[in-house]
This record gives C-alpha cells, sequence and structure tokens, in this order.
C-alpha cells in the first residue's frame, strides 16, 4: 500500500526516472472498486460517478509528478473521500433551502427491495452515523484497510480512526438494538 | 449483537450495496479527461475541451446502440424441457439473435412476511409478458397454487425500468412455504427480447394480519388468523390530506423516522410502518393526540397513540394488510407500494403494462 507522503512536492522525480503512472490503465483497473466505494459514502450512483470521474481528473493533472501505481491509488481513494464530502455538504445547503429533508414519494435508499432486510437495517443505520465514523467504517470493513492506511487516506491520526471507529460501533449498536424488528 | 456479528453483518450488507449499485458485470464508461498541459497538440484550452465532449459523446452513442441493437455475445439458452405446456412455450421462443433481458427478484425479508406482501420482479426490458406467465410456477407448502403477474412502469432501481407484482387472487396462505419458479432461460420477452436464465424465489408466510381502519369509527381493528386481535384509536388524514382509500400493505418499519411535506419536516417519529410509496405510514404522533380516535386531522397518515403505535410495531411484520374501506381520500392503486390487492383479478390477470394473457 502507497503512502500520501510519496506524493508530496519533495518527492517529485526529474524526467529520465520511473514513468508517470498509466491513468487510464488505472481507470480500467480501479473503476469499479472507486465508483463502489463512492457510493457507500453518498449513496446513489450518478454523484458516485461524478466523484470517480472528477478524481481522476485530479490525478491526471498531477499524474506527471507521480510515478509509484500504488501510491496513486492511495491518493485515488484519498480524493473520492474529498469529494464525496463536497457532494454531501452541497446536499445539506440544498435541502436547507428546500426546506425538505426526506422526498416523500418515490423509492429511496432505505426501502431497497434488491437488499435482505438485516442490510437495509445496518445501511441506513450506518447513514445516520456522523460523517467521519461512517468514513471510517466504510474504509475498515469495506474497504478492508488497516488503521494506518485509514489514517492516511483521512490525513488524520491513527488516534481519531480509533475513536472513530469505537464511537460508530457503539451508536450502531444502539440503533439496531432499538430497531428490534421481530 | 456481539462487536464480531457487527462487524460481519456491516462486511456483508457493505458488500451488498456496492454490487446492488454497481454489479461486477458494468461496463466502465469511457474516460473523458482535459487535455493535459503537457499536451503535444497545444490545442487552445476552450478547443480541447469541446473535443473532450465530442469524444465522450460519442463513446455515450456507441454504449446506447450496443445495448438494444447488437446481437447477444451470449445466445440465449436452449429452451426448458419439454413439459406439459411445451406446446404454449414453444411458441414463446426468443430469436437466437434477441438481445438479452436482464431480471432481478426483489428480497423482502428472511423471515416471515405477511400474506399481502407481493413477489416484485425487475426487468431491464419487456413489451410481452406471456412467456414470464406461463414459465412461472408457484405452489404452497407443495400445492400449485395460481398467481399471476401485473407489470407497470418503475424507477426503483437503474436499468430496470418496469417491475412485475406477482399475487394470488386473495392473500398468500398464511404459515406456508411458498415457492416461485420461473424458467424463463431461451423464452421471448417481446420481439427481439429473450431470457438467458431462471429464477426463483422462496418466503415464508406468518399469521394472516389483517387490520381495518374505520373513519367513520376512527378505530383500528386487528384480526390474527380471523380471531379478534385488538382495536386502536387513530386520526387519518384531514380534509385537505385526506388518507387514500383501499388495501395497504405494510412495506418497512422503522423505530424513528423524519417526515416531511413541503412546509415543514420533523425527525424523530416513532414506530412508523410504511404503507404507500407515496408517504402513508402507521405511526405514534402523540402531537395529535387530542384528535385521536374522534377527528381527522393527519397529514394522510394513520396517527395513533404511542404506546398503541408500539403495541402495533411489535406485532405487525412486513407484508401485513392494512385496508382502509371508507377513507376519504382517492383510492389507492398499483404503484404506490404493494396496493396491488384491490385490481379485480381479471383485470390483474390481463397484466397490466404489456400482456400476459392471450
Amino acid at each position: 500500500m502507497g503512502t500520501l507522503l510519496a506524493m508530496s512536492p519533495r518527492d517529485e522525480v526529474a524526467d529520465g526516472a520511473a514513468p508517470p503512472v498509466d491513468v487510464p490503465a488505472l481507470y480500467r483497473a480501479h473503476w469499479r472498486e472507486l465508483v463502489r466505494l463512492a457510493v457507500l459514502l453518498v449513496d446513489d450512483l450518478a454523484s458516485a460517478e461524478d466523484v470517480v470521474q472528477d478524481a481522476f481528473v485530479a490525478l491526471h493533472r498531477r499524474s506527471a509528478e507521480l510515478r509509484d501505481p500504488a501510491a496513486a491509488i492511495g491518493y485515488l481513494r484519498a480524493s473520492v473521500l474529498n469529494l464525496s464530502r463536497s457532494v454531501l455538504r452541497r446536499r445539506i445547503v440544498a435541502r436547507r433551502h428546500a426546506h425538505v429533508t426526506e422526498p416523500m414519494s418515490g423509492p429511496g435508499a432505505d426501502h431497497d427491495l434488491l437488499l435482505r432486510e438485516d442490510h437495509r437495517a445496518a445501511l441506513a443505520a450506518v447513514r445516520r452515523l456522523p460523517r467521519r465514523q461512517r468514513e471510517v467504517l466504510v474504509l475498515r470493513y469495506w474497504s478492508g484497510l488497516s488503521e494506518r492506511e485509514i489514517a492516511q487516506t483521512l490525513d488524520i491520526s491513527a488516534g481519531s480512526v480509533k475513536s472513530a471507529a469505537s464511537r460508530g460501533m457503539a451508536a450502531l449498536t444502539r440503533m439496531l438494538d432499538e430497531e428490534g424488528t421481530r | 449483537m456481539t462487536d464480531h456479528e457487527l462487524e460481519h453483518l456491516l462486511g456483508e450488507a457493505f458488500d451488498a450495496q456496492a454490487r446492488r449499485v454497481v454489479p461486477d458485470d458494468t461496463p466502465v464508461p469511457p474516460l473523458s479527461l482535459p487535455a493535459s498541459r503537457r499536451s503535444n497538440l497545444h490545442w487552445p484550452a476552450p478547443l480541447a475541451a469541446a473535443a473532450a465532449v465530442l469524444v465522450a459523446v460519442a463513446a455515450g452513442l456507441a454504449l446506447s446502440y450496443g445495448v438494444t441493437s447488437h446481437p447477444s455475445a451470449t445466445p440465449p439458452a436452449p429452451a426448458p424441457a419439454p413439459t406439459d405446456r411445451a406446446s404454449q412455450l414453444s411458441s414463446l421462443r426468443a430469436d437466437p439473435a434477441a438481445a438479452p433481458v436482464r431480471v432481478r427478484l426483489a428480497q423482502i425479508s428472511t423471515g416471515p412476511v405477511g400474506v399481502g406482501l407481493p413477489v416484485i420482479a425487475y426487468f431491464s426490458a419487456i413489451t410481452d409478458g406471456r412467456a414470464v406467465q406461463q414459465a412461472t410456477t408457484v405452489t404452497a407448502d407443495g400445492h400449485r397454487l395460481a398467481a399471476a403477474w401485473y407489470f407497470l412502469r418503475s424507477n426503483a432501481v437503474r436499468g430496470y425500468p418496469i417491475e412485475a407484482h406477482l399475487r394470488p387472487e386473495h392473500f398468500w396462505p398464511a404459515h406456508s412455504t411458498i415457492a416461485v419458479s420461473m424458467k424463463l432461460g431461451g423464452l421471448t420477452a417481446g420481439h427481439g427480447l429473450g431470457f438467458t436464465g431462471n429464477e426463483q424465489v422462496q418466503f415464508r408466510t406468518g399469521a394472516a394480519d389483517i387490520a381495518t381502519v374505520s373513519d367513520a369509527t376512527h378505530q383500528l381493528t386487528l384480526t390474527r388468523d380471523g380471531e379478534p386481535a385488538g382495536t386502536f384509536p387513530v386520526s387519518l388524514g384531514a380534509p385537505s390530506t385526506p388518507t387514500r382509500r383501499g388495501t395497504k400493505v405494510i412495506m418497512t418499519k422503522k423505530s424513528s423516522i423524519c417526515v416531511s411535506d413541503a412546509t415543514y419536516g420533523e425527525c424523530g417519529v416513532k414506530y412508523a410502518q410504511r404503507l404507500t410509496y407515496s408517504g402513508e405510514y402507521l405511526l405514534a404522533a402523540p402531537w395529535n393526540s387530542g384528535h385521536i380516535g374522534r377527528i381527522d386531522s393527519s397529514n394522510g397518515s394513520t396517527d395513533l397513540r404511542t404506546a398503541d403505535a408500539a403495541r402495533l410495531y411489535r406485532l405487525l411484520r412486513v407484508g401485513d394488510v392494512v385496508r382502509y374501506p371508507d377513507a376519504s381520500g382517492p383510492a389507492v392503486g398499483p404503484g404506490d407500494g404493494f396496493t396491488d390487492w384491490d385490481v379485480p383479478w381479471t383485470k390483474w390477470r390481463m397484466g397490466g403494462l404489456v400482456r400476459t394473457a392471450g
């Protein structure tokens, strides 16, 4: 797993070293995984696809500086997290102006009939977590990242990762116990 | 739930959601990047941007044509072995060059469900439902049961613009195992459209819970397997937001939800059991306690006292039936939830959006 440090400007390599990363090849290999990651953070496919497209555009702008494909994946993942956060922020602002919380009509993400009932309940509870806790749990239990890798992706300390994870798990346990489907 | 169980559940739920929204066979869309600063072409930026747009548009066109007109790479499997309905089905074989149709079945619940829950299938395309109807067999505890599909437009699942609901004439038998088999492989879904695989689903029904809500008496009366199981005072929709008339079915249960309309929103609404996509629930409405049992003043939902809403939340399950024979609003119809049961059986068997008979 590459680290974000590998991409800081002081690591830029002069022309003539390893070739720049192959952005189209990374795109073909990682598009699906990254869109899935974004879906778990922003809930809808259209926004997730936009997030991933923008992440690759950002990578493309820096591709000349990046030589290590593993570092490039770390960079993409961190971009997906940042861009997903912006999507959610814009959504909250739009909602505030519209004076509406959840749309009352049309099937929403919380009663998706292609998912098992217990999975739906778990996902609905995750959606109610504070942003940071949700991010940590998705990176831990879906992406399978270690605490250290999550800390690098989110640019926070390992201690913050640990406490966000344990507070998130406690909140989920409480919500799912309350839900108590019979 | 232990931490370990929760970790396992989370991993499964994330994976299920990720694969549902982005299935393994999702084609990777074309990548469109702005022309690089270091590009050898040195196009002025606006021109380069325009070129990128052109590339994206062309790729989009190729993609959409590919879906509809390109012959299937893997031809549909041969029709299933002859059965007693072989001659009927043989006339419904797909053209070998037909484009494959994708089908997904809803997974409503792992536990027992109420007797009013339809089986729901989503289709990527279909213009003729006769093969679906004829290739479907339904049994209840091993005995054949007559059931029919009814098709309608859908926006529930991306890429599946049509859904169909399967129901018997009356509700499912209670305390039974219902098995649905769809031997679709090789059959037609309409001109140039064919099914490539079979589908099946099985579920169990619990007790026959039927709630009947009277607007005249402002009471909800529950029967379980025909026996009285409680009476609960309610307040239905105010004249400006009347509760819809007809037979509804519990779609989801949430211990706490946010509700809203154009002008107000409120969170922390408890014991909410959803009945329609349009937003009717059974719910605890402590703010309306003075009117419950006496006056219609809700936003369309069925307002209950908190203790009663909690009791019904524990008693009822997804798929249980809630009837509103004399509510003042317009009648519910297919498409507003699992609101299928008021369509007359003779009409239901015609198939709705696409024909299933003849």
